[in-house]
């Protein structure tokens, strides 16, 4: 409404206005728009029709896409102690290495 | 560099739910009490103590209160136990909701009232309404209705009184009201928009610091001394082999919540419009008199009376609903410069109620619905409303038959919206 040329009642006071001469009580608008905490609904999450990437490869395309979330992530691959292609070596370097850390660093005799 | 304008406020509201990111997500559920225990009294009011605040959070449009109200009234010797017409409602005696600084959404004096209400304007399926005891008031009062019989004011008052039993009864309390037709004015009835649109008037935002709400609420006494705030009666002792009547009476309460989930997008949540809904009930007395002007002494948009009648000194001075068909001849809701809105007899009016929903009113009940576009489509409105703010002088004349009892009084149910001025 604002800057329309709607006539509005003339305020007295807090709650209070004259409307067609006569004196009126009014609550306020704040009261309707409280002050919100936490976070609301952002959106309702979508389903989004699953596109498979065309480089992930399932030896059983038959039952893969049931089993697992499909282009979520690399199926089991063909070579499993490859650097490159498995994470499999990079977790047993971490361990050794974390075992050596946790014997040299922290369990150092002063 | 483009920018888009930014969306209104309620833009999007209404969207169908599954449209992502943008659709409505409607819900129905629990709020805070659950078969939570209410006490109810023999002879003496309670105040139930307890209550848990409202849900904090979300954007609500009415709350459900289901009772169930477990009984045991057991009839003494000599004694004679009367059933309240108002029976089972008005074993929910005052109950009020009102959230911080805004008008009192709903008060009433008893449940019934608050039934009164729903049965205006059921908040879920607007001339689809049953019973909220099971059985449908049109039926109970005759379907169809014989044209001979459309003159008297329908009876059959629901009347499932069990002496020993489980009642079960649900009232809405409306914190807003749905329109089909909505014209959002000023105070001073100037149209904002000049067209009307679907609005939900308006819905409580819930999700507030200062949104602690109680609702208050008071059982009745078992056994009252008038039938009009309590189910029953008894007769007092008198010969000395009499034994007195008892009432055993206990409830549990539930609480739901009907509304929408909030969300960070103003343009989806429901917009806030300048009018409040409210639901109050006033009483005026008709001591004496067999001819009333009450002056409708509240500000806003009036969009349905309820005239509830009272004599207290009837049925030997328990009281009972004051029979219309016999003892009213006219009802007058007229404005400004004797501009009648409605002359009605209680036939008329009746009539004109059940065209308007398919059911009539129980006995001793009046009801204006203003807000039925007369167009024939059903349709809700506030655009035919008596706006007492622009509107003199509106009253009810009252033409009874003959002069009423010094206690008899009716108590007005007002539907309206009331202005909400805007700033801070």
């Amino acid at each position: 409404m604002a800057g329309s040329a709607v006539p509005l009642a003339t305020p007295i006071s807090y709650g209070s206005a004259a409307v067609n001469g006569q004196l009126v009580g009014f609550q306020t608008s704040s009261a309707y728009r409280p002050v919100n905490y936490g976070t609301g609904l952002q959106a309702v999450p979508a389903v989004t029709p699953v596109n498979i990437p065309p480089s992930a490869s399932y030896p059983t395309t038959g039952t893969a896409a049931a089993a697992g979330a499909p282009g979520t992530g690399r199926g089991p691959g063909t070579s499993a102690l490859n650097l490159k292609e498995s994470p499999a070596l990079w977790t047993v370097i971490f361990l050794v290495v974390g075992f050596i850390i946790l014997r040299h660093v922290h369990w150092r005799k002063g | 560099m483009t920018t888009t304008a930014p969306v209104a406020p309620g833009a999007y509201y209404g969207l169908p739910t599954w449209m992502p990111g943008l659709g409505t997500q409607f819900f129905e559920g629990l709020d805070s009490d659950t078969d939570f225990a209410v006490d109810i009294s023999q002879s003496a009011v309670k105040t139930t103590n307890g209550l848990s605040e409202f849900t904090q959070d979300n954007i609500v449009f009415y709350w459900t209160l289901d009772f169930v109200v477990t009984q045991d009234v057991t009839t003494g010797t000599g004694q004679t136990v009367t059933t309240s017409p108002h029976f089972p409602f008005n074993y929910v005696g005052n109950f009020s909701v009102s959230l911080q600084s805004q008008y009192s959404n709903v008060q009433v004096f008893t449940g019934y009232m608050l039934f009164l209400f729903n049965l205006l304007r059921p908040l879920r399926g607007r001339q689809a309404w049953r019973n909220m005891l099971g059985a449908n008031v049109a039926e109970a009062n005759g379907t169809p209705l014989p044209a001979d019989t459309n003159a008297t004011n329908l009876v059959a008052t629901p009347s499932p009184a069990q002496a020993t039993g489980t009642i079960r009864f649900s009232l809405d309390v409306p914190a807003s009201m749905y329109f089909d037709r909505y014209w959002d004015v000023t105070e001073t009835g100037v149209s904002a928009s000049g067209v009307p649109v679907v609005a939900q008037v308006s819905p409580q935002y819930m999700a507030g610091a200062a949104r602690q709400v109680t609702p208050k609420l008071q059982m009745s006494p078992a056994f009252g001394s008038g039938l009009d705030t309590s189910p029953f009666n008894t007769t007092t002792l008198s010969g000395t082999a009499d034994s007195a009547s008892t009432a055993v009476s206990s409830a549990v309460l539930t609480v739901r919540r009907n509304g929408v989930y909030a969300t960070n997008n103003p343009a989806v949540d429901p917009p806030i419009y300048n009018w409040q809904v409210q639901h109050i009930e006033k009483q005026y007395g008709l001591g004496g008199r067999a001819k009333k002007t009450l002056a409708l002494d509240e500000y806003g948009q009036i969009t349905g009376l309820i005239l509830s009648f009272w004599d207290p000194s009837a049925n030997g001075g328990l009281g009972d609903v004051i029979d219309l068909s016999t003892q009213l001849d006219t009802a007058v809701l007229s404005y400004g410069s004797a501009l009648q809105r409605f002359n009605d007899t209680p036939a008329s009016a009746q009539r004109r109620f059940v065209d308007q929903h398919g059911f009539a009113p129980p006995k001793g009940v009046l009801i204006w619905d203003l807000a039925i576009d007369p167009d024939g489509s059903g349709k809700i409105t506030n655009a035919y409303s008596l706006n007492t703010l622009v509107m003199a002088s509106c009253t009810i004349q009252l033409t009874f038959s003959a002069a009423l009892s010094s206690t008899a009084y009716v108590n007005i149910g007002y539907e309206m919206l009331k202005y909400v001025m805007a700033g801070s």
